[in-house]
């Protein structure tokens, strides 16, 4: 049932791709913060120009406008990119297909006309239904049939992944959203698979690469590994030793997730003369002044107001399980640090969008306290039904106002309780 | 089970195949363009689109000469634009736009190879405030 759940969840999202765009709702896939992820492709393949001047040139008469948040680094005049390489490495197989079809029928090779447009679009989609694989297969170790196929179609329809995977879907957070369920399933695999394995390593190494690569913050997302199965200060100490026993296999996550970062350490030295930079210029985070309720609970994009089948997932998460328990230590330091840094990032709606999406990128750990939850309410019917009610309720609600979204009813950002009250429930 | 593998592979690529021929040059091909805005009508009745810093369309390859008439703004201290146009890839017409007039490029086409369209591509060097690049006005195209 779950693997239908997956298959049915590629369709529908190739039907809601086809709906946003066939009918006008969306721009072009290559916009916003997708332009800045996606720019190094053309970059390379076209121009082969890893400096991205002569995409400058190409498109914009030389100058990068300002929206793309690619800036002149002071002292060496370089286009310096906040926007990591990770999600155009993984759009990288649609671009080439992009590309071929665009030379094949003569359209304009410059990297944004129609076939690179939706080449960048279907990457994201393609990737949300590999993290929906990956999450399967993680949710398969410790769960029923029924209980993943529910938290699945609950995720996909109950959050903002389905929009972040048609409407949005050259941003990052979907490549995250996959890159984070299967490191969540390699770590559960690395450490209670006690054969050493080499090649599980350095898959580890790689995907912990491209996860930093995508979105350098989310290098925390990385704590999950050494923190599997941590729960008192006795279990933390076995782990210390544990890691210590393997530090070979240690080792060779580390060469990976090294050599896999390495050509953006060599994008920042060849722009800046450093390994390292901050990459957003004056933009940054007020760690003194965090929109905790803002990013939380608020009208404007709190994630439990917006995806309100979370606070199922945090229930879930709460009553514990044996598949949560060797994540619960992660979560927690995960999520603690994570939330914080959202709620202190100078613009902490992460400006026009659906929800909040700096959260669709953790959604497996949601994922993980969803299926707890609904396991747990498989032990009596009554339960059973009160769940269900609840969780259809909550996706119901995400998808009509995802809709509302879709048609301009709901403001793309700052919306008041009064708007809110103003267009409930109304399409148009 | 084995005829069955054969059978999808085959199926995929006579899929394939038949896609390929059919996007090669579809009817609607003709209809496709990039990097224009949407048109305006100007104080003088002449309907123009703005180009961002590249601008492509299409011209059946039939024509034998076409004729683009091209503008930009000039504010205090706007520098002059370079634009350059090719056909296929290959460089057809390049000046400079030193003052706001229209100016309308002639350009003769080359002897048309295999295909039924040709694609005019247009780069300015520099753009004007707002991401907009140079304006073009309806394109002529004399058989």
């Amino acid at each position: 049932m779950s693997r239908r759940v997956v298959l049915a969840a590629a369709v529908l999202g190739l039907a809601g791709y086809i709906f946003v765009y066939a009918t006008g709702r969306a721009d072009p896939p290559i916009r916003s913060d997708g332009y800045s992820y996606y720019v190094y492709l053309p970059a390379w393949f076209i121009h082969g120009d890893p400096g991205l001047s002569a995409v400058a040139r190409d498109c914009c008469g030389g100058e990068f406008p300002a929206f793309t948040a690619i800036i002149r680094w002071p002292g060496t005049n370089q286009w310096v990119n906040a926007h990591p390489i990770g999600v155009a490495v993984l759009q990288t197989p649609f671009f080439l297909i992009g590309h071929g079809l665009t030379k094949w029928s003569n359209i304009s090779p410059d990297g944004f006309t129609m076939y690179y447009q939706h080449a960048a679009g279907l990457s994201g989609l393609a990737w949300t239904i590999a993290g929906l694989y990956m999450l399967r297969r993680l949710l398969r170790r410790n769960f029923s049939d029924r209980v993943t196929a529910a938290t699945l179609v609950t995720l996909f329809l109950g959050t903002g992944l389905y929009h972040y995977a048609t409407y949005d879907s050259s941003y990052s957070h979907v490549y995250s959203f996959f890159l984070f369920a299967t490191f969540l399933y390699l770590t559960e695999l690395w450490w209670t698979d006690r054969r050493s394995r080499w090649e599980l390593s350095i898959l580890v190494g790689v995907v912990a690469g491209l996860i930093v690569l995508t979105r350098h913050t989310n290098a925390l997302f990385l704590l999950m590994f050494p923190l599997y199965g941590v729960s008192t200060l006795a279990s933390l100490r076995g782990a210390v030793s544990s890691l210590a026993a393997r530090w070979r296999e240690l080792a060779a996550i580390a060469i990976a997730g090294a050599l896999v970062m390495l050509p953006q350490l060599l994008i920042y030295f060849r722009a800046t003369g450093r390994f390292l930079v901050s990459s957003y210029g004056d933009l940054g985070f007020n760690f003194t002044s965090p929109h905790l309720w803002g990013v939380l609970f608020s009208v404007q994009k709190g994630l439990f107001f917006w995806s309100p089948l979370l606070l199922l997932a945090v229930a879930g998460w709460i009553r514990g399980h044996k598949a949560t328990r060797p994540f619960v230590a992660g979560a927690l330091v995960v999520m603690a640090i994570d939330i914080y840094l959202i709620a202190s990032w100078w613009d902490w709606q992460f400006g026009s969008s659906y929800g909040h999406r700096g959260f669709i990128d953790t959604l497996p750990l949601f994922a993980l306290g969803l299926a707890s939850l609904f396991e747990w309410s498989t032990e009596r019917p009554r339960r059973t039904l009160a769940v269900s009610i609840v969780a259809n309720l909550a996706v119901f609600l995400s998808v009509f106002q995802m809709l509302q979204y879709w048609n301009g009813v709901l403001p793309m950002s700052d919306l008041t309780w009064d708007q809110y009250r103003s267009v409930f429930l109304r399409l148009r | 089970m084995r005829r069955n593998t054969i059978a999808g592979v085959v199926l995929f690529i006579a899929v394939l195949v038949a896609a390929l021929a059919y996007l090669r040059e579809p009817s609607w091909l003709a209809g496709v363009d990039s990097g224009f805005r949407s048109w305006e009508t100007g104080a003088d009745g002449r309907r123009y689109r703005w180009t961002n810093g590249h601008a492509s369309f299409f011209v059946p390859a039939s024509a034998v000469n076409i004729e683009i008439p091209i503008r930009t703004t000039f504010g205090p201290g706007d520098p002059a634009v370079l634009v350059a146009i090719s056909i296929d890839d290959r460089p057809a017409d390049r000046f400079i736009l030193r003052d706001d007039q229209w100016l309308t490029r002639k350009i003769r086409m080359p002897q048309p190879g295999s295909r039924r369209l040709r694609r005019i591509d247009i780069k300015v060097d520099r753009l004007r405030p707002g991401n907009r690049g140079i304006q073009i006005s309806e394109v002529v195209t004399n058989d």
